[in-house]
């Protein structure tokens, strides 16, 4: 094996290729002997970190999108800021973390009315949508309406939209 | 089934037959809820949640605590949804 000029001339490069050489050859050592102890150790304790953060991300909201039309995953397919009294609205709310969390949307006129509000708790292990809808047969009233989320209680995060 | 006490004289914007619905793609633990609205009676949510005006009295024994009487709910009460 050789060492090139260029690594030569960088003494932090030399030593870390220094200290790789000397790792394989410890790990080949242990390999030739049939022990495998660094490997099972290795597997045994991962690092204290990294299982903590599996194991206890809190649910956050990410995001929030509103359109006219959602997919089978959930998501908004068109996002929009302006509907027509005849939409339907669509709320896609995009939540991270594992546990159990009540998302509620509450979705309110200009004029502070709650034109509906309604909650459902979730059991999400990751990335996770959870979507929202309101509909009026009669029509929409022209206006500004705003969509509240909330997660376990408190507001997350607003969304406004008009009805034109 | 009466009604819940209905301000829609008032001249405001009229959002009693507003549709809604939620769903998700992480597991739900089953509870869901809904806020009572001005013109909202037990029938009318369960049409509207359940799909069937009749199962008013499954929402009823659901919400047995905060509900004492079925003919009255008021405006901002929430209602725990059981499964359809």
């Amino acid at each position: 094996m050789t060492i090139s000029r260029s690594l030569m001339r960088r003494p932090g490069r030399v030593a870390t290729v220094g200290a790789t050489l000397g790792m394989l050859l410890i790990t080949g050592a242990c390999g030739k002997k049939g022990g495998s102890n660094a490997d099972s150790v290795a597997a045994a304790a991962p690092p204290p970190a990294a299982a903590a953060d599996t194991s206890a991300r809190a649910i956050t909201v990410a995001d929030v999108a509103v359109g006219k039309h959602i997919g089978a995953d959930k998501k908004v397919t068109d996002e929009s800021g302006d509907f027509a009294p005849k939409d339907s609205v669509y709320a896609s709310v995009h939540t991270t973390g594992s546990g159990t969390a009540t998302v509620a949307a509450r979705w309110t006129f200009q004029d502070g009315q709650v034109v509906d509000e309604r909650s459902q708790s979730i059991s999400p292990t990751g990335d996770a949508y959870t979507e929202f809808h309101i509909a009026k047969p009669s029509g929409w009233p022209k206006g500004k309406y705003t969509l509240h989320v909330m997660l376990n209680g408190t507001e997350a995060t607003t969304k406004d939209f008009t009805v034109k | 089934m009466a009604g819940t006490d209905d301000k829609s004289n008032t001249g405001k914007a009229d959002f009693s037959d507003v549709q809604g619905g939620s769903s998700s793609t992480a597991p739900s633990t089953g509870a869901k809820t809904v806020t009572v609205k001005p013109g909202d009676s037990l029938s009318k949510i369960a049409q509207r949640e359940l799909g069937d005006a009749n199962k008013w009295h499954a929402i009823f024994e659901a919400n047995k605590d905060t509900i004492k009487n079925p003919d009255l709910i008021h405006p901002g009460d929430v209602l725990t949804i059981p499964n359809a």
